[in-house]
């Protein structure tokens, strides 16, 4: 691991008023909220509510128009070692010529030593490998690997960088039941020993993992899980209350009133 | 294919084994290079610095018989030229605001039309140099050329060997090799370099519009055998020192272009590593 948190309060993550738009349109709109350490909180929104800027601006790929972010009490470029990212399996080349162990061993890649990974590095990767229970595959090239075993080779990748805080991207979005089974026990395993913070639209992942959820829907608002009734996820997801959230931040820019779950 | 063996042992004929030398050097560089070019899928980028070198080419031979300065060498000029042209390519690719494409187009037209006109007003070019650099000579093969080439390809090999793991991340994974700390910008511009640098080797040998043929067919084809971009690079190195002895044994007595005759070695190679499986496929379903 990489040193303890020196931020007393035990706040990992930290958003203070953080806005961001792409050109005119506003994605983020004034955003407060913090994560504290070993917490497992998962974030759920509708596509385009702006989870995937949150996690770009969580690792300072992007930078906010306006307003704070902290992680581990510094900005997230410098914090950026502490955090394993997992990625969507999808989006990658299945042609690559990389195997298994090679992609996991890219978790170790800051501490080359001569261009090259040291044993230890190899035992961490292979020690990853296990955890997501692909010891036996360590060997497979990437391209003869099913959807859930390269979503499994990027959770390892991320558990190779030993992380203390663990940012997943709809982990579960193209693996089949018992592939998440399998996922949801490795990170049950983890909870209470990392922070986890994990996009997803499974509510059954969501409920094995945490009473605590994040609505991301261009503000975002904390819900404790027993309160996600069906009528809140409906604001959430439906098309209906998303077009008129886009018209009200359209027109009112800023106004906070059409957020009625708070 | 005797005479080709005869005339290597003659110790007063030691053009055929400059040329033979130079060519088993610089398919180290190819394999490698072109395994990256290959599994990263940028044989574009590399066909337009190819290209483009001429723009070094016409320049240097410009200076040297024109306005006279000696020591400026074509091969010297490619080398600037293709450097030149994978910098302006890659910070153009990494800045992802202008149109990609049309910027490697333009930059591979205009080298070329840079070099042409270079070579329009230097009337007196000594023997049919021009010609040897578009389509390659390898027999024109000298002594310097020679250590030119031995030094070029140590650059490639031990440069992109050192880097092999952070270019294999980068080429896979620019986001989290970035998030690992890795400067991604700069391991790319290496590798465009590295490209520059192993296209200007197979400058005698193919010249440079025949340049990209093997720089991507041997990779390819050897990305048939393996999944593993390590070994991938292994076997295209053998594939590439194959062609080109076997083009040079071949084309030296039967007098035909050495180039042309080793790219459509490699070409058919590439195709036939392309169909075997699907025909033992196909015969064992009957």
């Amino acid at each position: 691991m990489v040193g303890v948190s020196r931020m007393p309060d035990s706040t990992v993550v930290n958003f203070e008023n953080v806005s961001h738009r792409f050109g005119p349109t506003r994605v983020l709109e004034d955003v407060s909220f913090h994560v504290h350490d070993k917490d497992a909180t998962c974030i759920i929104g509708p596509n385009g509510g702006g989870k995937t800027t949150l996690l770009r601006l969580l690792l300072g790929l992007i930078q906010p128009t306006k307003g704070k972010i902290e992680v581990f009490g510094q900005t997230p470029r410098r914090s950026r070692q502490r955090i394993g990212y997992v990625p969507q399996a999808i989006q990658y080349d299945p042609l690559f010529p990389i195997n298994a162990l090679e992609i996991v061993l890219m978790g170790r890649l800051n501490r080359l030593r001569m261009g090259r990974y040291s044993p230890a590095c190899k035992e961490v990767a292979r020690h990853a490998l296990e955890e997501v229970g692909l010891s036996d595959a360590a060997g497979r090239p990437f391209a003869a690997l099913s959807g859930g075993q390269r979503q499994r080779v990027l959770i390892a990748r991320a558990l190779a960088t030993e992380p203390d805080l663990l940012l997943m991207d709809e982990p579960t979005a193209s693996v089949d039941l018992t592939v998440e089974a399998q996922f949801l026990e490795t990170l049950e395993k983890l909870i209470g020993k990392v922070t986890i913070l994990l996009v997803s639209h499974d509510l059954d992942v969501v409920r094995r993992l945490t009473d605590s959820v994040l609505c991301v829907n261009h503000t975002v608002h904390r819900h404790a899980l027993a309160d996600l009734t069906g009528e809140t996820l409906a604001e959430i997801y439906s098309g209906e209350h998303r077009k008129e959230h886009e018209r009200k931040t359209l027109h009112a820019q800023g106004d906070h009133s059409h957020c009625k779950h708070e | 294919m005797n005479e080709f063996f005869q005339a290597l042992a003659d110790p007063n004929v030691d053009f055929i084994r400059n040329a033979l030398i130079a060519g088993l050097i610089s398919s180290i560089s190819f394999g490698i290079v072109g395994s990256y070019v290959v599994a990263r899928r940028i044989s574009y980028i590399a066909a337009a610095i190819a290209h483009s070198i001429l723009g070094g080419i016409g320049a240097a031979l410009f200076l040297r018989y024109r306005v006279g300065w000696e020591w400026c060498s074509p091969l010297g000029g490619a080398v600037v030229a293709a450097l030149v042209s994978a910098v302006v390519i890659g910070l153009v690719s990494l800045r992802k605001e202008e149109r990609e494409d049309t910027v490697i187009g333009a930059i591979w037209a205009t080298g070329m039309a840079v070099g042409l006109i270079c070579i329009h007003f230097t009337p007196n070019i000594p023997g049919k140099n021009l010609e040897s650099y578009i389509f390659g000579n390898i027999l024109y093969t000298s002594r310097s050329d020679l250590y030119l080439t031995a030094v070029l390809a140590t650059i490639v090999v031990v440069v992109s060997l050192l880097f092999y793991n952070k270019l294999l991340a980068v080429c896979f994974d620019e986001e989290f090799a970035r998030l690992r700390g890795v400067n991604v910008p700069f391991y790319f511009l290496l590798l465009l370099c590295l490209i520059g640098l192993s296209v200007v080797l197979l400058v005698r040998l193919t010249g440079i519009i025949l340049a990209i043929a093997l720089i991507v067919l041997p990779a390819a084809t050897a990305s048939h055998f393996s999944k593993r971009l390590s070994v991938v690079m292994v076997i295209a190195v053998g594939l590439s020192m194959i062609f080109t002895a076997g083009g040079l044994a071949f084309s030296f007595p039967t007098q035909t272009p050495t180039g042309p005759v080793i790219v459509i070695t490699a070409a058919a190679t590439y195709v036939l590593s392309l169909l075997a499986p699907k025909l033992r496929n196909g015969t064992k379903a009957k």
